[in-house]
């Protein structure tokens, strides 16, 4: 049976997804200077975690912001982030996602064939 | 029959009552070009206060004019980038409190008087689904050119004038002379550049078409390419978003796309400098411009961000609107997962046409800078405490005892208004992109060739320095208003 909202057990996984996307999105915009290449993807990553943070409630997404990141991202470059916002959705239970969800989900996997193939 | 003259002159400005459409749109032209004969800096009050109405006027008579096909986006684009403008610096006009109520230019008029009378003829008799038979294509795009070139002049005119008060606030004895009340400067500056911008998009329009189109020769029919019907779709609806109370994010996501439409630019202007399209120092000039203008983009994105955090929520027409830019330019200017080579380009695009398009959009680009830099000052913005307080603390302004952010509102990184040093902070960072982008759109025009010097007449050292620098305003190449 799935879920109208995001189930509250998904809703971490779903948080780290959206700074993942962001902080590839932000990568993107601060190194356009050195890496061009990879600004068309640090926009579909926005786009992509836009289209994630509606599905949150109002009191999820003030939250969103004290999500954690690991470590280790501070260290990837941009098609590197989307690569690993993927790995870390594939994890989830699909019953623990509404159907809207999948939208984000089908994005995700075009941005990270984008990301590693063009 | 009537005749109506101007108010201090006994120049007869319609002998006649035109009957035709082609007759109304040729006597708008001739009054617009009048405009042009009587630049005075006491006229710019009422033309500034004016020029709306004509872009309004010319863009309603545009829409009157029947489309070959049932899709009118190719068509309506220009009007309408140019019409939002128009909207942008009637917006400014409001809240500056300049010009202030008052008597509109009578030339202006005239010309509002003609566009409109011309739009309701069309529309007395051609409805919008009526066929239009193939051969009527050249007559449809004549009446657009005549419009836009009217609009131009217009424009020009408005310019000008504006120009001449500007020059009148340095002197003493011109300010003087100046009709109540008086304009600050910095406003009459900010007006000259968007009517600038509006001058920029009509001259794009028109350098393709005039004077062949208005004199009814017939081109070959233009489709308008993915790029060009996203660029058109993107600019049209990040109008209407930053018109329609954007969020902090929205706003991000707009300067985004530019950002990505600026590396676009930047591998265009690349592959039209290796065909020839743009002189090597054209070519440079422009990929600086581009750079600089990325860098303050970026420098804005990065305090947008800090402001609205990870909680991006976009405005569903931009959203879409970005995403099919995107898409766009990725294919063109991506091979695999780096940008494609200038051949590679070249094979993909009419290189000429992508060109016309990117400087079109460059243009079109200083508005939306111009309207982000407008949103951004709205009082009601909200963004989140957290990042709010981040930039805040960076800023030299004395802080209150209980801090720029209540501390349950950083707590709970609730959405605030934005407090006095982050409303500084954006406001810097605004205009210093629009600055930019107004950089980035002139030099992506090639300057007009150089007539060949006499044989023997080389250039000696002193000679160079004297030579006059390069213009930095908008000024593609091609046809100016006719005078």
């Amino acid at each position: 049976m799935r879920t109208k909202g995001i189930h509250e057990q998904a809703v971490p996984v779903w948080m780290e997804v959206i700074a993942l996307l962001t902080e590839a999105a932000d990568l993107g915009s601060a190194q356009v200077g050195r890496h061009p290449q990879h600004h068309s993807v640090a926009l579909g990553a926005v786009l992509v975690a836009g289209k994630a943070v509606n599905l949150l409630d109002q009191e999820q997404r003030a939250r969103l912001d004290q999500a954690p990141l690991a470590a280790s991202a501070a260290a990837m470059s941009v098609p590197e982030l989307v690569v690993e916002a993927e790995r870390v959705l594939r994890g989830l239970s699909f019953d623990l996602l509404p159907p809207a969800a999948s939208e984000v989900i089908i994005d995700l996997g075009d941005l990270v064939w984008e990301a590693t193939h063009g | 029959m009537a005749e109506i003259h101007d108010t201090d002159r006994s120049r007869p400005v319609l002998r006649t009552t035109p009957r035709s459409v082609g007759e109304l749109l040729r006597e708008a032209d001739l009054q617009a070009r009048r405009m042009l004969a009587d630049v005075d800096p006491a006229t710019a009050p009422a033309r500034v206060r004016a020029w709306g109405e004509v872009v309004e006027a010319g863009a309603q008579a545009w829409r009157a004019i029947p489309a070959l096909g049932p899709d009118r986006r190719g068509v309506d684009g220009d009007i309408d980038t140019l019409h939002d403008v128009a909207v942008g610096v009637h917006q400014l006009l409001l809240s500056h409190g300049w010009p202030g109520a008052g008597a509109p230019d009578p030339d202006a008029e005239l010309i509002v008087a003609h566009l409109s009378a011309a739009g309701d003829l069309v529309r007395a008799r051609h409805r919008p689904t009526d066929t239009i038979r193939a051969d009527a294509s050249a007559d449809l795009e004549a009446a657009r050119t005549w419009i836009m070139h009217s609009v131009l002049a217009a424009t020009h005119a408005v310019r000008r004038s504006l120009e001449q008060y500007q020059q009148a606030l340095t002197s003493g004895r011109d300010r003087a002379r100046l009709p109540a009340p008086v304009a600050e400067i910095g406003q009459v500056r900010e007006l000259i550049r968007r009517v600038d911008t509006a001058e920029g998009l009509a001259r794009g329009y028109l350098d393709l078409r005039w004077p062949a189109t208005a004199r009814g020769e017939q081109l070959q029919p233009v489709q308008p390419t993915t790029l060009e019907s996203a660029i058109t779709a993107w600019q049209s609806n990040a109008v209407r978003a930053l018109t329609a109370s954007p969020s902090v994010a929205d706003l991000a996501l707009v300067v985004r796309t530019q950002l990505d439409g600026a590396v676009f630019a930047s591998a265009l202007g690349g592959a039209a400098t290796h065909a020839g399209l743009l002189t090597p120092l054209e070519g440079v000039r422009m990929q600086r411009a581009l750079t600089t203008f990325e860098g303050s983009a970026s420098d804005l994105l990065e305090s947008l961000t800090l402001l609205s955090g990870r909680d991006n929520t976009f405005q569903a027409r931009l959203v879409e609107a970005s995403t099919q830019l995107r898409l766009a330019y990725r294919q063109i200017a991506h091979d695999g997962t780096s940008l494609a080579s200038s051949d590679t380009l070249r094979q993909r695009v009419d290189i000429g046409r992508a060109l016309t398009a990117v400087q079109r959009s460059l243009v079109a680009g200083v508005d939306l800078a111009w309207r982000i830099h407008d949103a951004a000052r709205d009082p009601a913005l909200r963004v989140r405490a957290q990042g709010a307080h981040r930039i805040a603390a960076r800023s030299h302004q004395p802080r209150p005892s209980a801090g720029w952010v209540e501390a349950v509102d950083l707590v709970h990184n609730r959405l605030i208004p934005a407090p006095p040093p982050v409303r500084y902070t954006i406001r810097g960072l605004t205009q210093e992109m629009t600055d930019r982008a107004i950089d980035a759109a002139a030099a992506s025009y090639s300057t007009p060739p150089r007539p060949e010097p006499p044989p023997g007449d080389g250039l000696t050292g002193r000679a160079h320095q004297d030579r006059q620098p390069p213009s930095t305003r908008l000024d593609p190449p091609g046809q100016g208003p006719s005078r």
